[in-house]
This record gives structure tokens, C-alpha cells and sequence, in this order.
């Protein structure tokens, strides 16, 4: 995982979820994945499937 | 290997995006070996779905998804024959024992009480475990899926996981399958599937936002939140699983033992004994019955007792080679009771001693000489030459067919009397899905997605009435939305609606089909009720039921048979015994002239604007001619390309005839001849489809019998077009080339769309005669009783006013103290009665007039406020003023207007109705009650006509109007004047549009002027251009041709505008100096009227006439 300029190694997956939203109006297809990195610390990052960019979900 | 065990079809209503077929055809492309249907609370696709999967190799599972008391649900799966039946039951308690029929569900007790043959799953999200685990804890939901255990058994019940990418899948489903682990239960994979592809979750989102009634903004909050729920390949749910293999080698497993039912073998249906059974087998019942008939309707010296022995002999035998003997004894039972219940409805009335018949055969049961015999058929077959094959054959595969009409009244009794007689239990009716078509998926799918409703209606109003596929193009073709077919939301709505275009909307009740069943039908097929009180369907429609052979029964209601009734009712009353329609003149020359003078609005079956066109061309003279009128305008014969070469031999054979010629029509091949010689050369009725193939190509009883089967279901056209090779192969083995093998058979496959049996025709065409006879002879009593018995045909009340008038039939408007509740023969009048009054309804009008009877008549309108009853509106009683219905209270209707208000005040000033008309048992005189009005102008009383009767009995609108029409519209009477291909201008009230599907896009509209009917044709290219007129306006302007052809007269439309007005014209009404119309120019032109009729009244200008009309004037009846 690419944070800002570091890298995090994720330890565990620990749910995967997906959303298919608003598709009358602006898509919204997103892959989310909770994760715990390295070192403690949850975080969800989630992929637009549109655009193919992954992003990390502000807590 | 994974099987899915949780899926739903369409048949969730709107809760699944997906027919049955279409799953079984995915379930196969994705590899599964098994699938289980379980919709919610019904078994509505099952049978369908049982069949499709059985064709093409894939179990099919029988189940439900079954909604609890507390909302909760469970998934139930027939292992056996005796859970089906389990099944059956529990649903339909889940349905019958709740007080709103759109909330089934389901006591757990009785789920408890009776599981045997059941595989019971946990359930989804909202399943059994997971919402106790929600409401009440880990350690509640621990002992309850204990309890579980106990009950249905550690086999038989099993903890269901559901993975759908959903947040908070993966922690719900590890819990459940702890609890299941600690309390010894198996675990279950299944995919909650609603649409077979990813894609479907749009059309899946919409259905949500349109079953709670809201916007797919709306609905977030009820949504599921991804597209995760459609069907996968096997492999995709196993490795979702894979820390539970045991979960899917489960599903594997469940397959398997329902393996041990097939819905599609396993129902047990068996048709009741008929009565006597325990005295004589039924050959011998009904070889005795028949025996007797035989003796008494044809006397060994019948010039027909011959044919008829041999007949009788052939279908006895028929009958018993496929063991049917019971089935007709036990129609005999059922037809003894509806002559019971005729004999009890017609009780203490004139037309008892009528010799009427309780009901009629229709269909291709009326070919039967046993149905003759019985009583099940009014038509001599051997006579009228009627062919059998149709309804009955040496390889009949399912049971045939025998349809009767009712009055409406005894329908009503007799459904009573049939639950009665066997059983609630035991009968149902028989239900339809209706679908989505376009209209209906522009309004609830453009809700969904927020459109502008004034602009859905727009388009609803205006697109053709088709299949909702066709949006988009529909769109491309009305002004103002072109442009919008890939817009954001009308992009989505034109995707939407090919989606959902033919998907089951709800449940219906069939028109008249019903099953009994000598095993409680309960077991075979979950029962609920209908939207009508007391009445319960099944939930199969007539294709499952005839898959799952059971004997459908159809009791329809005929309201022609209705009108008939009341008629010979009334003409008893008249002459003191009432007519015994079986011994009319059926060849009274007088009847034939007026039906060849297509004089025919208001008759049975020969009265569209088609038939009238025709009828003046084929000219009718006998029961035979009119069985072919009743048959050939329908879309069997139109698209077989019968029509036009029928009407031209009878027009040759006709001429031939007055030359003293023999005629011989031609006809495809020699072959044909025979089974075409009584209809000239063409195909027109369905059995002689049949006959046509057998003696062209050679098919067999059974190839004909498959043949009748493929013509009666639906998608019947690629069913029939399968038969092509067969028919090519049989007609080349008889030397017929293969040109005239394809175009005899273009008109056989024509007959995929609708098509009458001959039987069918001949019973239908006697009614049409009997009809004809009674309008003829009786003119005031039948139009009374047609009035009484709308809405049918073809025609409103208002064509059908004006038709009584031409016949010199007057209508009185309602009278409060004449007027009885419904339409009644007054001095040779027609009265209309109090119930057809906007507002009032038939039990306020009946208490109104019971008033009347016992106290006297009203004697003022503070007197009618005081007595009638308090349900008797105040809008009611203006309305009733308004028509006229006060009149003979000695005011004008502005003074009982005026009077109305005082007595009652508006509704929004009386707080306590009742109390105010209670305070009327003072007799009060108000101080402003002996104010003086005029009266209301002739056009006031006109529109109000329309407004409160919904048509208008004191003329045409266009004799107040026809002043100020544009100077060159004709009089509908001027058109016989002139000549073929002139020019001419017409206007008129829009009765009827007709855009027929085999027109190829020709549109007629049928409109009247205040001299009778005119017929416009429109090409496609004038009706694309007019199309907001020609479907959207009440009074249209037509410029067109005159087209003439032996006797018919229509204008072939260049232009269709909305009717408008002159300004101006010479002496014709003109301006005031305010710039209104001089009212007196406008009064002298109304029939039966002065200026004097209505001093002090204000005039009112022709323009807001129209536009007043065009508000209140009847809806034109649109076909097609």
C-alpha cells in the first residue's frame, strides 16, 4: 500500500465489500477492503471501478 | 459442486428482475446441475420453471421464500411429494389467513406444526437466526436455533450463509456458523440471486424504488447496496466459501434429495367423481344420458338422426379411449347446478317461463354433440356441420377445453355454488400475471427515476400501446421527446423499460377459469385471494395449470347475455309473456336488411367499426354468413390474408348468383377445396387450420392435435413455425410445390394470433342474430337494457345514446321522482336512473328511490334534502339539478342550485354533514329561499350532461356548433352525395381510434358529427406527423379523400388537426361589443330550445363551448 510518499505492508484483509450506487446520475462502483496494516492501525481503502484508482476511505 | 438454493424470479413482484425461463437458461450457460426457485410467499413461476428446467436438463427445485409473522423470513425447499404438498398449504395460511391479502404471512407455530417433506433453510439477511440474532443476542439466538433443531430435525434444517459482498457479510455469516457449530446444525450456502446477470441490478433497483413507492433517490435506505445479487458460475460462490467447503458440499446435498419430487409428475391432480358414481361407471352414465338426448332432439325421423347416431357413436368412443366419460359427467353436474341457480336468480320474474338457458357454450366445445346433449353447447353440431378435431381426437394430449358463458348475475351465484358443492378446499380460480407494457413501465419506472410526471403522462397518453421494448423508438417519434432518448434519466428509462417489457406485474383472476379437484387443490397449489371479496385464485395462470393437467373450468361473464336477460325481462313486462329466443324467425328478412345496412351499433360481436364495413360488403343473410362475420375480423384470418379475397368472392358469388351462374371460389390447391369450400377458398375459421394441414400435408391426428396445442399458448407463433419442416415434407409427398406449401402455410401460422373455431363462431353469431332480433323488434327495451349492463362492446354510452335516438328511441334525463336505479322503459322512452348520476352510486340511489316508494314523491328540494339519505351528497344533488333530475320541482335549476347551497352548505362549512341534515326535520323556510334565477343555457346543460352523465342525451355537440365549424366541413349525411377520390373536409366527436397490429401502422378513427358516424383512415406518414391530435384530441378536423367501395364510405386522412373554430361568419353568431357571441344566435341553433328557455342567463361563446367539451367529452375508446 501506497501512503503519501511511504509504504505500509497490509498484515490482514479483514472484510471486503463492494457498492453499486447512483447509476442514474454519476456512477458509483467501488471495490472497499478493511485492512489491518502493519504495526496495528485499521484502515478502508476502496477502488473506483470506473476509474481504476484505489483510494483510502477518510476515517 | 455449489447448487443455488435461494433465488428469485420475477414472480416476487418486484422483488426479482428475472422470468423463470430465463433463469433455467442461465443457471445452464454458468454450469449448475440444480436450481431452486423460491419466491416470495407463492409458487407463482414454478410450474413454469419446472418445465423449462425439464426440457433443457437441469433439476428444478420447488420452493418458497416464506415471510413470517415478525417479518423475519425462512426459505422452504420440497423434498417430497408430501412437503409440496406441505408447501402449499403453508402458503397458502400465510396468504388466506391475513386481512390484508398484499401481506402474507406466516404464524412460525404452523411452520412448526407442519414441515414433513420440507428442507427448511435459515433464511436470508432478514432470515429466521439473523434477525433474533439482531433483536435478541448471541446467546437467544443460540437457544432458538436449538429449538430449531428439535423441531424440524438436525436433517431438515439448516443454517443459510449468504455472501454478497455485502459490509458486514463476513462477520454475520462466521457468527451463524458458530451457532450452527455449537448447536450440532448443518450449514448451508445459497446466493440470495433477484436478476440472472450483473447487469440486471438497475431494473432490480427501480423495482425496489417503485415497490415502496418512492424514487431510486429515495430509497437508499431499502436497497441492496450492490450489484453482488445475481446468479454465478459455481465455482465463484465456492471459492467465496472456501473456509467453509462443508457449507456448499451441503447444497450439493439438498439437490440431491429433492431429487425425490418433480412438480412436473409428482401433483396427484385428480378431477372430482361425477354424481351417481357409486350406481354405474361412467361410460354407462353417459352412454344412458346421451341416449335419451339423442331420442328427444333428433326422432328416428330426423334427416339428421343418421349423421347424428354415427357422431355419437364416434365421440362416446373418443371419449372413453382417453378416459373423459367422468370429466363430461361430472361439466353435467356443474351445468345442473347453474340451471339451478338460473332457476333461483330468475325466480318471481317474467322472463322464468323464457325458456332462457342458465348459460352458453362458446369455444370449440360447442362442436360436441355430447356437449349438445348436456345442455353444454346450444348449437346443433350435425346441423351446422361442425368439425370436431378441434375440441376432441383419437391423440387428444390434454383435457379438452368447454368454456361457458353467463349472465353476469348467475356467473356471480354459480362461482358461490361451485365452492359450495365441493369444497373451498377444493376450488379456485384460475389466475393471470399481467405484465408491463409500455405505458405502464413509463409511469412507474419514469417515478422511479424522478422524471417530470406531467411529461411521463404525456408520453403515456401518446405512444402506441405496445410492448415497452419499444420505447425508445416510440420516443424518437413524439414531438418534444426525440431528443431526449439519450438525455440522462430518459436514456435510463427507454434501458429500463426493454427490461422490464413482459415481467409480471401482479396477480389477477382469470376471466372465468376455475379448478376442482378431488384432492384439496390446496395441496397442489398455494391459494389466495382475489382483489375481489370472496373470491380466491390459485396461484397458477392457465398455461401452469394446463402443464400441471388440471381440468380448467371456464365459467365466463358475458354482459351481452346480461342485456339479453333484462330485455326479454322487459319486453315480458311490455307484452305479458315474455319471447322464447330459441323459436325466433331466424331468418327474419327485416333483421338481415338492417345488419347488411351495417346498421349494427350496439349489437353483439358485429357492431366495431370493422365489422360494420364489412358487413355492408359481405352482406349477411343467414346464421351461417353471420358465424363467418363474427369470425373474420380477427387477427387469424386479417394477418392469413383472408379478408379481402373473402369479401371479393362474396361479392363475385353474389353477382354470379343474380346472373343465375354457379360460383366456384378458387382456392391454393385441390386439395383444399373441401376444407374450404364453406368459406369460399380462405382460412377462417381455427379448425380449419387443421384440416388444412391434414389434407395438404398428410399430418396425423397426433401432428394436428400438437399443432392445436401450439396455436392456444403463448410465443404460439415460433411454436407453430416449428411445425414448417413437417408440413413441407407432408405437402411435397402430395406433390405440392413447395411455393403453394409455404403460402397455405403462412396462413395456417397466422393463426398463432387470436382465431374462432367454427363452434365458436356459429354460438357467438346466433347471440349476434338474437341481438339484431331484439333490437329490431324491441328497440327501447334492448337499449335500456344496454344501458344497464356498459360498459361492453364497443361503443359509449354516448354513440350508443345517439344510436337509440337514430332508432327512435328517446332518453329522458334522470328525474328524482321518476327515475327508478337504473335505466327503465318509461312511455315508450328510455329514463335513465339515478344511479348513472356522477357521485351518487348505486346504493344511494337505490335508498334514494326507496325513499321515494314508502313516503311519496319529493315534493321540494329542502324536502329531498330532508328525506333522502344523508350519503346522498351535496354534489351528488347539484349534479342531479344540473341534468335536470329536479326539474319537476317547479324551479329553475340556477333557483334549486341557489336552494342546494342553503340547505347545504359546502363541505368545508359543515363539520357535522349528518347534523346539518338532521336539523332539516324542522321544516324550515329560509329567508333567501324565494330568490328568483334563470335557467341554464341549452350548451350549460350540455356540458353538464357530459360532466355528470359521462354522455349527453339532449343532442350532438356539433348542432350548437355547426355554425361556426370551418366553412367547408361536411355533414357525416352530405359524404353518401359525393364522389369517390373527392376532396372533403370533416369534423367530429372521436368515438373510437383503432391502431390494429395488423394494420401495418394504419390507424382508423371512427368519429360522429350530429348525423352519424364517419370513418377516417391514416396512413403511417400522416399519423407520425398528427399523432398528438389523433391520440390526444376529443374533436378532430379531418382533410382528406373520399374513398368509396360497394357501400362503405371512409376519408383517407391527409390532415388531422384538433377540431377549431371560425372567428367569424357573415349572419352566424357575432361578436358582441364586448367581443362574446350573441347568445340568441347561439340558442336558436339548439334543438328543443328558445332564448326564452333561459332568460337572464349569460351567453356563452362557441369557443369556450369546445373548450368546455373538450374537458367532459367521453374518452374515445382506444383499441390497439
Amino acid at each position: 500500500m501506497d501512503e503519501g510518499d511511504g509504504k505500509r505492508t497490509i498484515d490482514e484483509i479483514i472484510e471486503a465489500w463492494r457498492i453499486d450506487d447512483e447509476w442514474w446520475r454519476e456512477p458509483i462502483i467501488r471495490q472497499y477492503v478493511e485492512v489491518v496494516l502493519e504495526g496495528g492501525g485499521h484502515v478502508v481503502l476502496f477502488e473506483d471501478l470506473s476509474a481504476k484508482q484505489w483510494y483510502l476511505q477518510r476515517p | 459442486m455449489y447448487s443455488e438454493l435461494h433465488c428469485h424470479s420475477a414472480f416476487s413482484f418486484l422483488d426479482g428482475t428475472t422470468l423463470p425461463e430465463r433463469l433455467v437458461l442461465e443457471a445452464i450457460d454458468l454450469g449448475h446441475s440444480a436450481l431452486a426457485l423460491t419466491d416470495h410467499n407463492g409458487v407463482y413461476g414454478s410450474m413454469a420453471f419446472a418445465q423449462a428446467a425439464k426440457d433443457l436438463g437441469l433439476q428444478a427445485i420447488t420452493g418458497a421464500e416464506v415471510t413470517l409473522l415478525d417479518g423475519s423470513h425462512v426459505t422452504l425447499l420440497a423434498e417430497a411429494p408430501v412437503g409440496y404438498a406441505n408447501l402449499c398449504r403453508l402458503i397458502t395460511e400465510a396468504h388466506l389467513g391475513r386481512e390484508d391479502r398484499r401481506d402474507p404471512r406466516l404464524d412460525f407455530a404452523s411452520l412448526e406444526a407442519r414441515h414433513e417433506g420440507l428442507i427448511v433453510l435459515s433464511g436470508c439477511r432478514t432470515g429466521l437466526l439473523p434477525v433474533v440474532l439482531q433483536r435478541e443476542g448471541l446467546t437467544a439466538t443460540c437457544r432458538f436455533a436449538e429449538r430449531c433443531r428439535a423441531v424440524f430435525g438436525k436433517d431438515h434444517f439448516f443454517v443459510e450463509l449468504q455472501r454478497n459482498a455485502v459490509q458486514g457479510d463476513l462477520s454475520l455469516t462466521r457468527t451463524l456458523a458458530d451457532i450452527a457449530d455449537g448447536v450440532g446444525l448443518s450449514l448451508v450456502a445459497t446466493g440470495d440471486v433477484h436478476y440472472h446477470r450483473r447487469e440486471g441490478h438497475r431494473l432490480y433497483d427501480a423495482l425496489v424504488a417503485i415497490r415502496n413507492r418512492t424514487t431510486l433517490d429515495g430509497s437508499h435506505g431499502v436497497r441492496k447496496p450492490n450489484s453482488e445479487f445475481h446468479l454465478k458460475p459455481p465455482a465463484v460462490v465456492e471459492a467465496l466459501f472456501r473456509d467453509r467447503p462443508d457449507a456448499i458440499a451441503n447444497t450439493q446435498l439438498i439437490a440431491e434429495r429433492c431429487r425425490t419430487f418433480d412438480l412436473t409428475k409428482d401433483l396427484g391432480y385428480t378431477f372430482p367423481n361425477f354424481r351417481g358414481s357409486e350406481r354405474q361407471t361412467a361410460p354407462q352414465a353417459l352412454t344412458e344420458l346421451c341416449r335419451v338426448k339423442l331420442e328427444e332432439l333428433y326422432p328416428p325421423d330426423s334427416s339428421y338422426r343418421h349423421e347424428a347416431e354415427r357422431r355419437l357413436e364416434e365421440e362416446l368412443r373418443l371419449v372413453d379411449h382417453h378416459g373423459l366419460c367422468g370429466f363430461f359427467l361430472v361439466y353435467n353436474d356443474l351445468f345442473e347446478l347453474a340451471r339451478e341457480v338460473g332457476m333461483d336468480v330468475r325466480r318471481g320474474t317474467r322472463r322464468a317461463s323464457a325458456n332462457l338457458l342458465p348459460g352458453r357454450g362458446r369455444g370449440s366445445s360447442v362442436s360436441s354433440i355430447i356437449c349438445y346433449f348436456l345442455g353444454l353447447s346450444h348449437i346443433d353440431p350435425v346441423s351446422n356441420q361442425l368439425f370436431l378435431g378441434r375440441f376432441l381426437n383419437e391423440t387428444l394430449a390434454s383435457v379438452p377445453d368447454i368454456d361457458l358463458d353467463f349472465p353476469r348475475e348467475i356467473r356471480e351465484e354459480l362461482i358461490r355454488r361451485v365452492y359450495q358443492h365441493y369444497g373451498e378446499e377444493h376450488t379456485g380460480l384460475v389466475c393471470t400475471f399481467p405484465t408491463y407494457r409500455l405505458r405502464s413501465a413509463v409511469r412507474e419506472l419514469g417515478k422511479a427515476l424522478d422524471l417530470p410526471v406531467g411529461e411521463l403522462e404525456q408520453v403515456a397518453k401518446l405512444a402506441e400501446h405496445r410492448s415497452a421494448a419499444a420505447l425508445r423508438e416510440e420516443l424518437q417519434k413524439l414531438p418534444g421527446f426525440a431528443g431526449k432518448v439519450n438525455a440522462p434519466l430518459w436514456r435510463d428509462l427507454c434501458d429500463l423499460a426493454a427490461e422490464i417489457a413482459g415481467l409480471p406485474r401482479h396477480v389477477s383472476q382469470h376471466v372465468g377459469g376455475m379448478i376442482i379437484s378431488s384432492r384439496p387443490l390446496v395441496e397442489l397449489v398455494p391459494l389466495e385471494r382475489s382483489a375481489m371479496p370472496d373470491r380466491v385464485v390459485c396461484q397458477w395462470d392457465k398455461d401452469s395449470c394446463d402443464d400441471a393437467r388440471f381440468i380448467k373450468i371456464d365459467f365466463l361473464a358475458l354482459g351481452m347475455l346480461s342485456a339479453v336477460e333484462e330485455c326479454v325481462e322487459l319486453v315480458a313486462e311490455k307484452e305479458g309473456e315474455p319471447p322464447d329466443l330459441s323459436r325466433i324467425d331466424f331468418e327474419d328478412a327485416q333483421v338481415y336488411d338492417q345488419i347488411c345496412a351495417g346498421d349494427t351499433v350496439g349489437l353483439f360481436q358485429i357492431e366495431s367499426r370493422g365489422q360494420i364495413q364489412m358487413i355492408r360488403r359481405t352482406r349477411p343473410r343467414d346464421l351461417h354468413d353471420l358465424a363467418v362475420e363474427v369470425a373474420i375480423v380477427r387477427p387469424g384470418p386479417i394477418v392469413g390474408g383472408a379478408v379481402n379475397p373473402y369479401v371479393r368472392r362474396r361479392e363475385a358469388e353474389r353477382h354470379a348468383r343474380e346472373r343465375g351462374l354457379p360460383y366456384e371460389p378458387p382456392v391454393d390447391h385441390p386439395l383444399l377445396r373441401e376444407a374450404l369450400e364453406e368459406t369460399l377458398g380462405v382460412i377462417i375459421y381455427q379448425d380449419q387450420v387443421l384440416q388444412v394441414c391434414q389434407a395438404l400435408a398428410g399430418f396425423t391426428a397426433g401432428q394436428a392435435e400438437a399443432l392445436r396445442r401450439a396455436m392456444s399458448r403463448r410465443r404460439s407463433r415460433e411454436l407453430m413455425e416449428g411445425f414448417w419442416e413437417e408440413f413441407l415434407e407432408g405437402a411435397r409427398a402430395r406433390s405440392v410445390s413447395d411455393t403453394t406449401a409455404r403460402k397455405v402455410f403462412e396462413q395456417v401460422v397466422a393463426f398463432s394470433q387470436f382465431g374462432f373455431p367454427k363452434s365458436h363462431a356459429a354460438a357467438f353469431g346466433l347471440l349476434a342474430y338474437q341481438s339484431a332480433w331484439l333490437r329490431y323488434y324491441h328497440p327501447v327495451e334492448y337499449y335500456t337494457a344496454l344501458f344497464n349492463n356498459q360498459p361492453m362492446g364497443f361503443y359509449s354510452l354516448d354513440a350508443l345514446g345517439r344510436d337509440a335516438a337514430r332508432h327512435g328511441v328517446d332518453i329522458r334525463l334522470p328525474d328524482v321522482n321518476r327515475s327508478n336505479v337504473y335505466c327503465t322503459v318509461e312511455e315508450g322512452d328510455l329514463r335513465i336512473g339515478l344511479g348513472f348520476i356522477r357521485d351518487c352510486g348505486w346504493e344511494v340511489a337505490e335508498e334514494t328511490v326507496a325513499e321515494r316508494e314508502r313516503n311519496g314523491s319529493y315534493r321540494s328540494l329542502g324536502d329531498l334534502v330532508r328525506r333522502a339519505p344523508p350519503r346522498l351528497s351535496r354534489n351528488a344533488i347539484e349534479n342531479l339539478v344540473w341534468v335536470g333530475g329536479c326539474d319537476g320541482l317547479g324551479l329553475t335549476r340556477r333557483e334549486l342550485l341557489w336552494q342546494v347551497g342553503l340547505w347545504l352548505p359546502p363541505k368545508a362549512e359543515q363539520p357535522h354533514p349528518a347534523r346539518v341534515r338532521r336539523q332539516l326535520e324542522l321544516p324550515l323556510v329560509h329567508p333567501y329561499e324565494q330568490l328568483r334565477f334563470g335557467g341554464v343555457t341549452s350548451d350549460e346543460r350540455l356540458v353538464a350532461e357530459y360532466d355528470v352523465l359521462g354522455f349527453s342525451a339532449s343532442g350532438h355537440p356539433f348542432s350548437m356548433i355547426r355554425d361556426t365549424l370551418p366553412p367547408r366541413v361536411l355533414r357525416s349525411d352530405r359524404l353518401e352525395e359525393l364522389d369517390h377520390e373527392e376532396h372533403v373536409e370533416v369534423a367530429g366527436l372521436v368515438v373510437a381510434r383503432q391502431r390494429p397490429e395488423t394494420a401495418n401502422g394504419y390507424t382508423f378513427i371512427l368519429m360522429e358529427d350530429e348525423a352519424g358516424m364517419i370513418n377516417a383512415i391514416v396512413r403511417p406518414d400522416v399519423y407520425e406527423r398528427d399523432r398528438v391530435a389523433i391520440r390526444g384530441e376529443p374533436f378532430l378536423w379531418v382533410l382528406g379523400t373520399l374513398a368509396k367501395d360497394d357501400g362503405t364510405v371512409n376519408i383517407i386522412a391527409k390532415h388531422v388537426r384538433p377540431l377549431k373554430l371560425r372567428k367569424s361568419n357573415g349572419a352566424r353568431p357575432e361578436r358582441t361589443a364586448r367581443g362574446g357571441y350573441r347568445r340568441e344566435k347561439l340558442i336558436a341553433a339548439l334543438p328543443n330550445s328558445s332564448a326564452a328557455d333561459s332568460p337572464g342567463a349569460g351567453a356563452h361563446s362557441p369557443y369556450k363551448f369546445l373548450k368546455q367539451l373538450r374537458r367532459n367529452a367521453p374518452s374515445a375508446k382506444s383499441w390497439g
